[in-house]
């Protein structure tokens, strides 16, 4: 071998070595490296792997607590479950599952089998076991929902399935089967219906129509009894409008209908009445009982309404109405056939008890006075027949109004008892009064009431006893201090009354028996009018008899009561004066006229006459009147229309005059009808003269001077004190008036007298004398008023006119001293009238 | 940067110049982590670029070429060692596609710590745009990777690579498949 060619080569391969050993070295280093981070990889590994671990305990705890919870949860549910994986084979079930299907084995038991496999096990449990088995191989072999499968089970149970395919991460995993034992549900459902059945039943058989619209009046449902009323089907019905089918085209009937709607939506029910069109468009009525209905949330979506055919009632109701409507009329025509009978009859008796009346004023002689009584009786008699044949029908008809006044009971008593006594047939009976001395106080009493009560009884009693006595007694039941309660009993010794008729002799028409009508006579009336008033007094008649032993009626008698009046004062009732200038009497019957000119002629009232109406407004044309007395029936015109045509001519003299209408009828229809006609007042006719004047002074034509217990303003001697005292009474304002107007005008007219008397115009004289007379005689110069009063003579001849300027001189001296009295009186009244205020 | 990239890397230098080269670069360069590299480790990025400089100085290779080179090594070692990602897979397109979706999630599975680039790729039924993007500006390596996967899958595409920005770090490959 060349050493010189080997040395590069040994040279070449040295390096080639190191090379090598370097390479080898790097190798080495990155080997250990690579152990090295090996070794560092291996312990991080192992670190990791023992967190794993750790971690995989605690998430093995917390799938176990799922897991457990989970089937808790699952085998507590009410409901089966069954969960299979997608080859079907069963990978959960609860016990409610087995228990619901009445499977004989455990969830232990049952997890791991094939689904189908044990379908078929139990199969045999259903109605139609081939039909549940193609449903669950519907079930497993399809992929979507079944909500709700029914199955029914042999034993009549039902069983509600849901079957629901269960997808994990999109894909399928299985199925979950739900199943509920809803028997008891589907049981309380049909007998829901059952029960809706039944009812339905009743309310069709009560031919009740039921009919449900929402709330815009679309139909919704009707049921039968309401489409047979109507002559509709359902179908045709459903989904029209109520209101335009069925509802009449009446406005009336359409804001009824409104009023409902509005009711409805407030939720309130409600029954009315309305008029429907059918079908074939006759028009039924019905009645509907109308509720809202409501939703699941409570909001009121509808109305059912309830409806009955009444139209064979109310058919009946318009037949009704027509015959109270014709018995009303028959009922008014009655009214005015008593009302005329009474007219007819009480007319002519007012006039004879009028008349008789005035004639005891003519002083006439004893024998006169003696067949004036009996004229006197016999008509008062007869009033009574033909006012107890009104009353009765006036108390029954309600018409009866009561006119009260202040009465002494105990003297209306006496002379009731006066005049039953002049009955009397035999002098064996002895009518008395045992009175009661605590009743010292007066009542307020209509005193024709109180005297038909005890006329009625004592005539009977006076009829029926032929020997004894005829008691009547009154006691103080009860004193309410306002009122006060009387005891009264009328008690005979006459043939007394059958046990069988006690009770029916109130009755109208009904007297003891047929013998006692034919022996004694009557109207049958008395003793029913008797109740009647009793009872008008809140009071109540009972009787107590014994045949042939006597009779004892008791009742009682509810007053108001009124401090007793004095008697010494109310007689002397003295009318000084009246403002009246001028009446007019309208009145057709001649002795009526009389009757009425006489009464006014007593009190120095002037007046015209009038026969009837025509003649009246003649003279209501040109003459002012301070009143008119208006009879009411007249030949030509009546007094109504007389008063109508008076009232309506606005710009006539006597527009506004107070018309009294005189009715000789006592029914409250008469009395209502002439206030309407625009009469102020009215008098029933026969009426005493007080009552005349009673209403004189209502309308303040007449004053009344009766002496009062509180002691009169005292005058001075200056004046005439005792004429004053009488004239104004206490009435100490007027006093004030009259005497500032005497001293404003009294100089004036005192020297036109002096005028007049220069001139010598005797005339004028004379009639300012006149004038001035009244004024001097007010101001209680009464000396001076009789000095005009011969001065006022001048004229006629009566006063010569050669001493008229001595009587004058004498009058004026007077008056200079007179005229400083009354400007005395006068300031003494006015300081008088200031105190008694201040004093107030 | 991964230490199985080095590895290879002086496995392509070795198997394209021979160890002598490999000796030079480890011998001469001053490496800091001493060069020697194992797979399972991890070394500075720079190091990398030190060894490819270094490369292209002895060899006067230029250093694209080189990274081209070392892409089109690594692909098949890539098929060898992972063949799980291409597994059902019948074209390199359908590979590349998988890139961003399937193999860089994994690789940050395995190494959290990694620094990949990014792909935005479109598809367009022949044609196939890969954005690509990298602070390291390693584009001609992923031309190599390209090439080395259609090598794989047995392909003619046309590749085209543009560069979006003039330092490389966002470069565009445009592959287009011919007519069939």
């Amino acid at each position: 071998m060349d050493p010189k060619s080997d040395l590069p080569l040994q040279e070449d391969l040295r390096e080639k070595n190191k090379m090598l050993e370097r390479r080898i070295t790097r190798e080495r280093a990155a080997r250990k490296e690579a152990e090295g981070l090996l070794e560092t990889k291996s312990e991080a590994l192992f670190q990791a792997n023992q967190q794993l671990s750790s971690l995989n305990k605690t998430l093995e705890r917390k799938v176990s607590r799922r897991t457990e919870t989970m089937s808790t949860l699952i085998n507590n549910l009410h409901a089966g479950v069954l969960l299979n994986d997608e080859n079907g084979k069963i990978i959960l079930i609860n016990k409610d599952f087995l228990k619901i299907f009445r499977i004989p084995f455990t969830p232990t038991e049952i997890i791991g089998l094939d689904q189908r496999d044990s379908a078929n096990m139990v199969k045999h449990l259903f109605n139609d076991p081939s039909r549940f088995i193609d449903i669950i191989d519907n079930c497993l072999s399809g992929n979507t929902d079944v909500m709700s499968y029914e199955l029914v089970m042999k034993d009549d149970r039902v069983v509600d399935c849901d079957f629901i395919p269960v997808r994990a991460g999109g894909e399928f995993v299985g199925h979950l089967w739900q199943v509920r034992d809803v028997t008891d549900a589907r049981t309380i459902q049909k007998k829901i219906a059952d029960s809706e059945g039944k009812y339905r039943g009743i309310i069709e058989n009560m031919e009740l129509g039921l009919l449900e619209v929402d709330n815009n009046h679309i139909i919704q449902r009707a049921y039968e009894w309401f489409c047979d009323m109507t002559g509709y089907t359902e179908e045709e019905l459903i989904g029209k409008n109520a209101v335009e089918i069925f509802l009449v085209k009446e406005t009336k009937l359409k804001k009824a209908m409104d009023v409902q709607d509005a009711k409805r939506l407030r939720g309130e029910q409600s029954i009315y009445e309305t008029k429907l069109i059918k079908k074939n468009g006759d028009e039924i009525w019905v009645l509907i009982s109308g509720a809202p209905f409501y939703d699941n949330e409570g909001v009121i979506v509808g109305t059912i309404g309830i409806h009955y055919d009444i139209t064979d009632r109310k058919n009946l109701e318009y037949e009704l109405k027509k015959a109270k409507s014709q018995a009303e009329m028959s009922r008014e025509a009655e009214k005015q056939f008593l009302a005329n009978m009474s007219h007819e009859i009480r007319n002519p008796i007012n006039a004879i008890v009028g008349m008789t009346n005035l004639m005891y004023d003519t002083q006439p002689s004893n024998k006169q006075l003696e067949h004036l009584d009996r004229i006197k009786y016999a008509s008062d008699m007869l009033m009574g027949l033909i006012s107890g044949i009104l009353d009765i029908s006036k108390i029954e008809s309600g018409n009866f109004e009561l006119v009260e006044k202040q009465l002494d009971i105990r003297e209306a008593l006496e002379a009731i008892i006066e005049i039953a006594g002049f009955n009397k047939q035999v002098d064996d009976v002895q009518l008395r009064l045992e009175w009661d001395k605590t009743i010292d106080f007066d009542i307020m009493a209509d005193p024709t009431v109180i005297n038909q009560i005890f006329l009625n009884l004592l005539n009977n009693a006076v009829k029926f006893t032929h020997k004894g006595e005829i008691v009547v007694r009154c006691r103080l039941l009860a004193d309410f201090e306002e009122e006060a309660n009387l005891l009264f009993v009328v008690k005979d010794t006459g043939i007394g009354i059958p046990q069988e008729k006690r009770k029916s002799i109130f009755e109208s028409f009904n007297q003891g028996d047929k013998e006692t009508k034919l022996k004694y006579g009557g109207t049958g009336l008395g003793l029913a009018i008797v109740k009647n008033l009793v009872a008008k007094y809140g009071g109540k008649i009972v009787v107590d008899s014994e045949e042939g032993a006597g009779s004892t009626f008791q009742f009682n008698l509810h007053f108001q009561r009124l401090k007793k009046r004095d008697k010494s004062n109310s007689k002397k009732t003295t009318f000084l004066g009246s403002k009246a200038n001028r009446i007019l009497i309208v009145e057709d019957n001649q002795i009526n006229q009389a009757y009425l000119s006489g009464i006014l002629e007593n009190w120095n009232i002037q007046y015209d006459v009038a026969n009837h109406g025509v003649e009246a407004l003649k003279l209501l044309e040109f003459k002012p009147y301070d009143l008119v007395l208006m009879d009411i029936r007249m030949p030509i015109m009546d007094g109504y229309e007389t008063t109508i045509r008076t009232r309506s001519n606005h710009s006539g003299l006597n527009h506004t005059v107070p018309i009294v209408a005189l009715t000789a009828s006592a029914l409250v229809d008469e009395k209502e009808r002439a206030l309407a006609a625009g009469m102020n007042f009215h008098l029933t006719k026969p009426f005493t003269p007080d009552q005349l004047a009673q209403v004189f002074k209502k309308f303040e034509l007449l004053e009344e001077f009766t002496e009062q217990d509180n002691v009169p303003f005292d005058f001075g001697d200056a004046l005439d004190n005792s004429y004053l005292q009488d004239f104004y009474g206490d009435d100490l304002d007027r006093v004030k008036l009259m005497f500032s107007i005497f001293l404003n005008n009294i100089a004036t007219e005192m020297s036109t007298l002096q005028e007049q008397l220069d001139e010598n115009d005797w005339l004028n004289f004379s009639r300012t004398a006149h004038k001035i007379k009244p004024n001097f005689a007010m101001v209680g110069l009464t000396e001076i008023s009789e000095l005009m009063q011969t001065l006022e003579g001048v004229d006629n001849g009566h006063t010569s006119s050669h001493d008229a300027p001595k009587v004058l001189i004498k009058a004026q001296q007077l008056f200079v001293e007179g005229r400083k009295n009354v400007e005395n009186v006068l300031a003494k009244i006015e300081k008088y009238i200031e105190d008694e205020l201040y004093n107030c | 940067m991964k230490g199985i990239v080095f590895t290879e890397y002086l496995e392509f230098i070795e198997n394209k110049f021979g160890y002598e080269i490999v000796d030079k670069l480890l011998n001469e360069v001053d490496l800091p982590s001493g060069g020697h590299y194992t797979a399972v480790g991890s070394y500075d990025f720079s190091e990398l670029l030190q060894l490819l400089m270094k490369t292209s100085q002895l060899t006067k290779a230029p250093a694209d070429k080189l990274l081209y080179g070392f892409g089109l090594h690594v692909m098949p070692v890539f098929k060898r060692g992972y063949p799980i990602f291409f597994d059902g897979l019948t074209d390199a397109f359908e590979f590349l596609e998988t890139l961003e979706d399937k193999i860089h999630p994994q690789v940050l599975v395995l190494y959290p710590d990694a620094e990949l680039p990014r792909f935005d790729i479109t598809r367009n039924n022949n044609e196939l745009i890969m954005d690509y993007k990298s602070s390291r500006a390693m584009g001609d390596f992923a031309l190599g990777l390209i090439h080395g996967c259609l090598e794989i899958f047995g392909e003619t595409v046309n590749v085209s690579k543009e560069n979006l920005v003039e330092d490389g770090s966002k470069v565009r490959f445009t592959l287009t498949r011919g007519p069939a």
